[in-house]
């Protein structure tokens, strides 16, 4: 979730926030064009139209893309879009960025009885990283992480401010890494490559066009970022959902294994690594009566970066037993790989989960939000 | 300093924006701003209520008359969807159009009572 006291919402308590988005709400959108550089160009709002929507997928290559509506021509190859949601009430108004989004070539709709209007497509800042390196690139052995991503970032030609949470000193690769130009790898590739060695979680552009990466960890160890309570007096969870629960395939036992051929056989301990679940939950060894293997390769550079990977899919398989559809109230504040939780004991849900995409309306009707089950 | 009589003109004044000398003058019209909002009551789980509405997005002003001559409605009627300037005695100056006319028959006279909507543009215009 975008941090509820963040800018432009650092004049409201946390309180006062959470209260407008459960409350009678009056929602107004707008945008902001900003440059290439990402400075504030101009306001463009009184030329949106209300209508269009911003959708999110946790696993899509690009996370967040836009569909809106203009009245009026931009120069699309070379501005950036910040849309922006209002939500009102009581006297007390939530700004909320929706993402910073390159521009599509638009299609522009003509009605002889109206102003002409221009349908966009928008994709968040992970697109302009979405293309190909077309040379070998190099990281040099003790590079940090902040200085190899930023690099890579910057060689793409992209301007954006790179946030890493908790990155110290530590190198980005110990023994320097190497992206042939025969591979025809993406800067997004590299730059998630960076991440995944030193066990980040892969790159994101988040509301305000930063990109922004942390440390992984597995849902079951994070906070719950806000709760949706079918059975409280200001409820804004919809009575209509799909909840599917499906544990055939849900591994119990998982081994990773580093493919590298330099390093001999796999060995436990440094370059093979098993986990086992016995006796936790549904979908155990002991519940299932029967143990189901994954196997996974991987180039890991060391046992704790093997480590890192393999709890990260253990976690990514187990919580993929279960998953819902629900529909809430316009909520702009939901972001990467939220954690919720659910309560709603008529559908026969409840507990934690995480949000793997969501779609959010921009004529403020109710929000979509898909759900994997976090809790085993 | 010579005693000078005033006059205060209350009403609403409306020209073509192409030709400003084309003024129609509604005498004690009134003038108000719409704040109408397109909302809707949503249900949610537990059978809550709550209203959620958008915005008007363009400034909007209702125009209604006293009883006046049919005239009038006829020369406003031409100017329907027409890009106008509108100025009133408070000072307020818009530039918009209207695309519905209401007329209420006053019974017993030739007179009829009149209201529009004024909706403001972003079009912009010398004057």
């Amino acid at each position: 979730m975008q941090i509820t006291t963040a800018p432009p919402r650092d004049l409201l308590t946390d309180v006062q926030v959470r209260d407008v988005v459960a409350g009678n709400i009056v929602v107004d959108v707008g945008a902001d064009l900003l440059d290439a550089d990402g400075a504030l160009l101009e306001d463009v709002s009184a030329d949106v139209v209300p209508a269009g929507q911003i959708v999110y997928g946790a696993y899509r290559t690009i996370h967040r893309t836009c569909q809106v509506q203009l009245a009026r021509e931009l120069s699309w190859g070379t501005v950036r879009l910040r849309p922006w949601m209002d939500l009102t009430a009581g006297g007390v108004t939530v700004r909320t960025f929706l993402g910073v989004f390159l521009l599509d070539t638009p299609v522009r709709q003509v009605d002889e009885s109206s102003d002409p209007v221009w349908q966009i497509d928008g994709y968040d800042l992970l697109a302009a990283l979405d293309s190909p390196v077309g040379a070998t690139y190099q990281v040099a052995a003790g590079t940090g992480l902040q200085t190899a991503v930023e690099a890579a970032v910057a060689a793409a030609g992209v301007v954006a401010p790179v946030v890493l949470t908790e990155v110290g000193d530590a190198p980005a690769t110990a023994e320097g890494l190497t992206w042939a130009l025969r591979d025809g790898v993406t800067w997004l590739r590299v730059v998630n490559d960076l991440l995944d060695q030193a066990g980040y979680r892969s790159l994101r552009a988040d509301e305000a066009g930063r990109f922004r990466s942390q440390p992984y960890r597995p849902p079951t160890a994070r906070p719950v970022e806000w709760v949706y309570d079918a059975t409280a007096d200001d409820t804004t969870v919809v009575p209509d959902a799909a909840v599917e629960q499906d544990l055939f395939d849900v591994p119990n036992r998982w081994v990773f294994w580093v493919d590298d051929p330099e390093r001999g056989e796999p060995t436990a301990g440094s370059t093979l690594y098993e986990v086992v679940n016995q006796s936790d939950g549904v979908t155990s060894i002991d519940q299932r009566g029967r143990i189901i293997s994954a196997v996974h390769a991987t180039e890991a550079a060391d046992f704790a970066s093997l480590v890192a990977a393999g709890d990260a899919q253990v976690e990514r398989d187990r919580q993929s037993s279960a998953s819902a559809t629900v529909t809430v109230g316009p909520n702009p504040l939901h972001g990467h790989f939220d954690i919720v939780r659910l309560t709603w004991p008529a559908a026969g849900v409840a507990g934690r989960w995480q949000v793997v995409g969501w779609t959010l309306p921009l004529d403020g009707s109710d929000m979509t939000l898909e759900l994997r089950k976090v809790d085993a | 300093m010579p005693d000078v009589a005033s006059v205060t003109f209350a009403g609403v004044w409306i020209a073509p924006a192409d030709d400003l000398e084309d003024a129609i003058i509604l005498r004690f019209a009134d003038l108000s701003e719409s704040t109408s909002r397109e909302g809707r009551v949503r249900q949610y789980a537990g059978g809550r209520r709550r209203l959620v509405s958008t915005p008007q997005r363009n400034r909007r002003l209702k125009v209604a008359t006293p009883p006046m001559p049919r005239v009038v409605v006829a020369e406003l009627e031409d100017r329907t969807g027409t890009l106008q300037l509108l100025r009133d005695s408070k000072g307020r100056v818009v530039l918009g159009t209207w695309w519905d006319l209401e007329v209420s028959e006053v019974i017993g006279t030739n007179r009829v009572e009149l209201s529009l909507m004024f909706e403001a543009t972003t079009d912009t215009v010398a004057v």
